[in-house]
């Protein structure tokens, strides 16, 4: 039977695009009444059955159908229609918008639900909403469009990750990073570069325990579901053809650097000679600057003026970016395929930065019966970037173009690189001590369904993940660097490391639905999942390279390091959800799900996870007929837990490593047991509205109290046993806050094309709270701490007290309050309140459309955060960094008797204190878009489909009241700045935020 | 049919993997072994005797802070003004609870490693292996003690019976908050283990492990520190007849480069990899010259005659940037390698030798004592002439306690010899950093005898993290 059954599959992916109808075949094309574009992804189902298929991305269909069939038609954003077929082979439908969303259907976990049978708090994102956004990385794409989801790029560098936060900080040291889910497949958070963000559907983003209880152990973050297109039978063969290319470059900043003339009289007056200040005053047999006047300096000043330069132009430039995208799909009744292949190449604002990516798609589903499908789908990317040093030293481009003064150009006289006042020519390094990564990423999913009985369903689901990681980084013998920290008898150093992640998850579920007396619906589903990641990695070193011509290990003379690791880490579940309506009017859903995972300690390595949801559509109740402004009104509560298992994957046990003493082996212990080490639990309570009046105004209104408890700590050991601390579960954190989401279309189109206003806001205030730490102790963690009480890493700092006018003493305050001008690092203390997470952030969003035209706004802002701004710092320094370039604001500095200014006197030392500690709060024009969509008329003359042409600006403007420079920090520095896991602490001369111009052309024919 | 054999096979292996899969969830780390599997067979053992050792390497141990520390509190080292000014706190004695962390917590490290061995050791078929290894676990157990108790706790000689040490550990379990003992039962419980250990451990493990000899050298170290003369004199004795040789005129240089193992009791084994440069701490080779963190206290260097290998072997005077400064040499690195490595000395025979003299001189046999002197100022200084050095009585010592200061410079010793003897530290202020005893001199000149500082504050996260120990008095 098997060998039929391949034999048939062989025969049908031959005859790709013929159909197979049974009974006679229905098509058409769905579209939205508004602007008559096509509405992808709809679903076209036969009514009283779950028989159906989903629009093409031209929202075309293809559907067998007997006489006398009803089509029911859905789609996210749309009302249902139900249209009988009748004798026509061909049925068009114009989908009405829906401004409740009412019978739309969402992704949740293993399954999709009707949106009004939903108790839980759920954001839909559609692809189309995204698609034109030209951001490498999906996560920095959603900024803005989920209220609870609080997302900061983590710098500027092209294809850098996002932090999503989903509800606040969830956790002290087990990773807030939310759970990825592709095509129903739990992945690393790295998996989804895999994805061609063109094959994207939908993606949905599960905020509370109801939602998130069946990922057990792994949803307390909050789970992103990421829906690829699903092949659907169409008319035929379909290409899309998407291109864009864009420019970008650095964000304006909001204050103003020194120009040469006031950088060398600030000089002068610091007393501070530069290097070629100092050689002139050699040559002039003056003692020192101080014995020099302005006159014995204008020679000088003059040629240094001349000679002048702009760091900024030197080392940025306006970065382009291109996208290509080819896509082919169609099918038939039984057969349905998608091609997809993407290219995507982004050069960086930096010199010496890119971003390459070429991702490919494959998804085929086959359906012999009615009672059987089994799908596959492939996703292959492929990516190089470039990375400069982003760490906070001379090394760094972006520290660069700051701090090297103007007046010092890149090349000396005789073509040479100028190693600057830092003793290090950045130019000369971008060029000689390349970095590169390599990364290879496939995710194949494989699927097979079986309905044996009406209602039931049975699928198996294996998903396979393997990404390959490689770095190559290669100082060049005789380069600036080599010279510093090279070998001089072995010249040249590389470093060869990389990893491969494997990682497969397979899950098998059934499920059945029931329908008692028309009104109790009844949908069962029970499911396991087994997950295995494995991970090994190497890295190799050497020195002594014979030429910059060659770089392979093999050249090297002498060997340095050669390293390999592995590990890996199990995950085994079953999980059961209960979804129960009565006539869909009241909601009941309870979930659970039983994890146990290698991670943890044997004596608790299972976990038990559940949620209970309930909701009430009071639309759909007789006291609220007559309310006829009540298009749709629901309420819903729920409570439930879920884990965080981001944790080492060996933590639990008591461990010894190797090393050596001398030439001979030697054993050490390494790690303390603690069998009882088990996973961070959160109980949230989520209570939620949502609402559609007047056709017109609708809503999502929430609220929701997240308690973790179980905080992974490090708890402090007596260091007499030989340890500093072991990893045990202790502390409470509280995240409380309340969500809207709210619409109204201020102008709504009588006819299509007509003109329409659509206003959209989301607004999310989170409340993060530490309530409970290991002995009331609070933890140290350099210029933050964990406080019970207060936010997460509320910073910790020296407090300043401004300036003393009699003599221009920077004052601070001690740890009494009292001022002194002494500064010293035990008066440091906790700042109530100011900590870097955002307490409040949301969009709102203006469409208008008229005549195929489009223009659409979206306004991002973000405040309540605390930002530690060290560049700020470094900039203004109170004369610490004369030698370097200097912001003008450094100019406003005491110098006599009753000054009353910002700076104080040059001490040439500054102390980290709260005075460089900003209010993060920032408004961003996120993205302007302006579009086109050829009218029907013109598209059947050109033969095609479907076309448009867009413009559209990222990061165009913002504005940030008490914050020098880009508001929206991430990483304080790429590498280092200690900030590994969390974002927003300080800024460090990171890659910096870039806006972006694009245009785009979208066909289809 | 064919419905229900595909029905048939997903349910089945839906509930096939709904099976037992404990075994899949059991998953153990590839670079690393648990407790379980660590003391087993005899390599194993050695394994974890190495483990011992390798842990006294540590930057804060004898791989750095606790060779250079005692030097840097008393008199023989000053600042390099051109230096990168490191280890201020310690050379100004501004050091608080949250800058002594570093020995305390890599010596009770090597207590644990210690103590593993010893809660493992009966798993081993009695014999001649077992007995070495509990003897090295025993010694080293004792020494990292004996090294908590010289830095933070009151000399034996001048503590009362109340004055407290430091806790003496002899069990692995993590969660124990052990309070501090009187440093007289610290002591005592030191030389317990090392009487214990002497009875078991091997004449000859080579000097990259303790010894018999080496065991021997300690106790002769820790009875002086006793003050029990006839003690130290027995225990020396049977060190300098085990194992004579002190290094000759020409070996001396040698020692210090590990180009001999001659005059080496016990020493730390460091190979390039171990990435552990103990003379980093004295000084870095630039192109401008020999860079200097610390260099020798011009008194101090007046002291060596122009006829003591020592002032060559262990100084080197040389410029940096046009000025001459007197570097520390003994840790300028081996003869091939990277620079800066060597093998810390933990323990000298040299040393031995010269405790046996203090010990004799203490005990009035003067003429012995002058032998042991004499024999030590043979092997020291060229065209030596015995015949004229006859001191005795009060300059007898002297001459001892100056040959040992001279002998010892730069090894970890000349604070703790001060602190024994309840002597103040007088440094000479009228002296400067450069070659000559001109420049800069020290921030501080004296702490007096008895002053808290003696007594290194206990680090302030070890009383965070265990309420039982109490803080030393003065911090």
């Amino acid at each position: 039977m098997l060998k039929k059954l391949l034999l048939s599959f062989t025969m049908f992916l031959g005859m790709l695009g013929t159909a197979w109808a049974q009974d006679r075949v229905v098509s058409g094309r769905v579209t939205g009444s508004d602007d008559n574009s096509a509405v992808p992804g709809a679903s076209v189902v036969l009514k009283g059955t779950t028989q159906g298929t989903t629009t093409d991305a031209n929202g075309g269909y293809r559907l067998s159908v007997s006489d006398g069939a009803t089509l029911v038609f859905s789609a996210v954003g749309y009302a249902q229609q139900e249209l009988l077929v009748g004798a026509r082979s061909t049925l068009d439908v114009a989908l009405i918008q829906n401004a409740n969303q009412l019978d739309e259907f969402v992704v949740v976990g293993y399954g999709t639900q009707r949106r009004t049978s939903v108790t839980g708090a759920i954001t839909n994102i559609s692809a189309r909403s995204i698609q034109n956004i030209p951001l490498a990385n999906l996560g920095n794409t959603l900024q803005g469009f989920a209220p609870g989801v609080q997302i900061t790029n983590q710098n500027g560098r092209p294809g850098a990750p996002a932090f999503i936060r989903i509800r606040g900080v969830g956790s002290i040291n087990a990773g807030s990073d939310p759970l990825y889910v592709v095509d129903g497949v739990p992945l690393n958070p790295d998996a989804y570069g895999a994805i061609n963000p063109n094959a994207i559907e939908s993606i949905s983003i599960l905020k509370d325990a109801a939602s998130v209880a069946i990922f057990g152990s792994r949803g307390s973050n909050g789970v992103i579901l990421v829906t690829t297109r699903r092949p659907a039978p169409t008319e035929g063969p379909r290409v899309d053809v998407n291109v864009r290319y864009g420019y970008s470059e650095k964000t304006p900043d909001n204050f103003r650097m020194m120009n040469v003339d006031e950088k060398l009289r600030y000089e002068y007056a610091l007393g501070y000679a530069n290097s070629y200040v100092s050689d002139y005053l050699k040559t002039k047999n003056i003692s020192g600057i101080a014995a020099a006047t302005e006159a014995d300096l204008q020679p000088i000043w003059t040629q240094l003026r001349d000679q002048s330069v702009d760091w900024f132009d030197i080392l940025l430039r306006k970065g382009k970016q291109h996208t290509e995208n080819v896509s082919v799909s169609g099918g038939s009744e039984k057969l349905s395929y998608y091609f997809g292949f993407q290219n995507y190449g982004e050069e960086g604002i930096n010199k010496g930065s890119f971003y390459k990516r070429q991702t490919g798609t494959l998804s085929l589903e086959f359906r012999p019966y009615s009672w059987l499908k089994v799908g596959q789908s492939t996703n292959v990317s492929f990516r190089r970037e470039s990375l400069l040093r982003d760490r906070n030293n001379a090394q760094s481009p972006f520290r660069a173009v700051y701090t090297y003064n103007p007046y010092e150009p890149e090349r000396n006289p005789d073509e040479s690189f100028n190693l600057t006042h830092q003793g290090f020519s950045i130019s000369e390094a971008i060029e000689n001590n390349p970095e590169t990564t390599r990364t290879l990423n496939g995710l194949a999913t494989t699927y097979v369904e079986v309905s044996p009985v009406k209602n039931l369903t049975l699928r198996s689901n294996l998903g396979v993940n393997y990404i390959d990681y490689a770095r190559e980084s290669y100082i060049k013998p005789g380069s600036i660097l080599d010279q510093y920290v090279g070998d001089p008898n072995a010249k040249g150093s590389k470093t060869d490391n990389g990893s491969g992640t494997f990682n497969y998850i397979w899950t098998n579920t059934a499920q059945y639905s029931l329908n008692l007396a028309t009104v109790h619906n009844l949908r069962l589903l029970v499911g396991s999942e087994f997950t295995k990641n494995s991970f090994k990695s190497y890295s190799l070193g050497s020195k002594g390279f014979p030429s910059n011509l060659v770089n392979t290990q093999d050249n090297a003379s002498t060997p340095l390091t050669a390293t390999t690791a592995r590990s890996d880490w199990s995950l085994y579940s079953l999980f059961s959800r209960l979804n129960y309506d009565y006539d869909q009017k009241y909601l009941l859903e309870v979930s659970f799900r039983r994890d146990g995972s290698s991670r943890f300690g044997r004596n608790n390595r299972y976990g038990n996870f559940w949620a209970v949801g309930a909701g009430w559509n009071l639309n759909r109740e007789a006291f609220l007929e007559n309310a006829s402004f009540i298009n749709n009104l629901k309420i819903r509560a729920a409570v439930g837990t879920s884990g965080n298992f981001n944790i080492g994957n060996y933590a639990s046990l008591g461990l010894y490593r190797f090393g050596s003493y001398g030439l001979t082996s030697a054993s050490l212990p390494s790690q303390l047991e603690n069998p009882d080490l088990t996973w961070e639990r959160s109980l949230s309570y989520n209570l939620g509205t949502e609402f559609t009046l007047f056709n017109r105004l609708r809503g999502v209104v929430e609220f929701y109290n997240r308690d973790t408890k179980d905080l992974l700590l490090n708890v402090p050991l007596s260091n007499t046993t030989g340890f500093n601390s072991r990893l045990e579960n202790v502390g409470s954190m509280r995240n409380r806050g309340v969500e809207a989401e709210l619409g109204y279309d201020i102008i709504k189109a009588r006819q299509a094309r007509g003109f329409n206003w659509d206003f959209r806001v989301n607004f999310t205030f989170n409340k993060n709270q530490i309530t409970d730490l290991f002995n009331d102790k609070d933890i140290p963690n350099g210029v933050t701490r964990y406080v019970e009480g207060q936010p997460t890493e509320v910073f910790f700092l020296n407090r300043s007290a401004g300036v003393d006018p009699a003599n221009g003493d920077p004052l601070y305050l001690t740890a009494k309050g009292e001022v002194t001008n002494k500064f010293s690092s035990g008066d440091a203390a906790t700042l109530e309140g100011k900590a870097p997470d955002p307490r409040y952030y949301g969009s709102v969003f203006n469409t208008f459309s008229f005549a195929g035209f489009r223009l659409s706004a979206q306004v991002y802002y973000s405040g309540g955060n605390y930002i530690l701004n060290s560049m700020w710092s470094t900039l203004v320094s109170d004369g610490s960094n004369r030698a370097s370039a200097q912001a003008a604001y450094a100019l406003d500095y005491w110098k006599a008797s009753g000054d009353n200014t910002p700076n104080p006197r040059p001490t040439n030392v500054i102390y980290t204190t709260d005075r460089f500690l900003e209010k993060g709060d920032f408004i961003r024009l996120r993205n302007v878009s302006l579009g086109y969509d050829l009218p029907k008329s013109l598209l059947g003359k050109l033969r095609l489909q479907e076309a448009s042409v867009y413009v559209q600006g990222q990061n165009l403007f913002y504005y940030a009241p008490n914050y020098h420079g880009d508001p929206e920090v991430g990483f304080g520095s790429g590498e280092g700045g200690g900030n590994a896991t969390r974002g927003g602490v300080l800024s460090l001369f990171s890659f910096p935020t870039t806006r972006t111009v694009t245009v785009g052309v979208n066909v289809s024919f | 049919m064919k419905k229900y054999i595909l029905t048939l096979a997903v349910a089945t292996i839906g509930l096939l993997q709904t099976g037992c899969r404990e075994e899949e969830l059991e998953l153990g780390p590839y670079n690393s072994i648990t407790l379980d599997q660590v003391f087993n067979t005899q390599t194993d053992f050695q394994n974890a005797v190495n483990g011992m050792y390798a842990g006294f390497l540590g930057a804060s141990y004898y791989g750095g802070d606790f060779i250079i520390v005692p030097d840097l509190l008393a008199d023989n080292l000053i600042i390099n003004q051109r230096g990168r000014l490191t280890n201020r706190t310690f050379s100004e004695w501004i050091y608080s609870g949250e800058s002594t962390s570093g020995l305390f917590f890599s010596a009770y490290g090597v207590i644990r490693r210690a103590n593993a061995v010893l809660e493992n050791i009966d798993k081993l078929p009695a014999g001649a292996p077992r007995d070495n290894f509990r003897g090295e676990a025993l010694a080293v157990r004792a020494l990292a003690h004996f090294d908590l108790l010289r830095m933070y706790a009151k000399a034996y000689t001048t503590a009362s019976a109340a004055d407290l040490g430091v806790p003496y550990v002899t069990s692995t379990d993590p969660t124990l908050k052990p309070s501090r003992e009187p440093v007289k039962t610290g002591y005592d419980k030191v030389r317990d283990d090392l009487i214990e250990a002497e009875k078991l451990i091997a004449t000859a493990n080579g000097v990259g492990r303790l010894s018999r000899a080496g065991v021997n050298g300690l106790l002769a170290r820790l009875y002086l520190y006793r003050a029990e003369w006839q003690a130290a004199v027995d225990a020396a004795t049977k060190t300098l007849t085990a194992s004579p040789g002190i290094g000759t005129i020409q070996e001396f240089p040698s020692i210090f480069r590990d180009a001999t193992e001659n005059g080496v009791l016990f020493k730390i084994r460091v190979v390039d990899k171990d990435a552990i440069s103990v003379g980093v701490n004295y000084s870095q080779a630039s192109a401008n010259g020999i860079r200097s963190e610390y260099v020798i206290d011009y008194d101090l260097f007046t002291k060596y005659a122009a006829n003591d290998v020592r002032k060559t072997a262990g100084i080197s005077t040389s410029a940096f940037s046009g000025t001459p400064y007197n570097h520390i040499a003994k840790y300028l690195g081996r003869p091939v390698g990277n620079a800066n490595v060597v093998d810390p000395k933990v323990l000298r025979t040299a040393e031995v030798l010269i405790t046996r003299a203090e010990a004799l001189a203490q005990l009035g046999k003067d003429p012995e004592a002058l032998a042991d002197l004499n024999r030590l100022r043979q092997n020291r200084y060229t065209a030596f002439d015995a015949t004229k050095a006859i001191e005795t009585g009060p300059d007898l010592k002297l001459v001892i306690d100056l040959e040992r200061r001279l002998e010892l410079a730069f090894e970890g010793h000349r604070f703790f010899d001060l602190k024994r003897k309840n002597l103040s530290v007088v440094r000479v202020v009228k002296y400067g950093d450069r070659a000559d005893g001109t420049g800069v001199t020290y921030v501080k000149g004296t702490i007096p005898a008895g002053d808290p500082r003696f007594q290194l504050p206990i680090p302030q996260a070890e009383i965070n993290a265990n309420p039982n120990v109490v803080q030393n008095p003065g911090y």
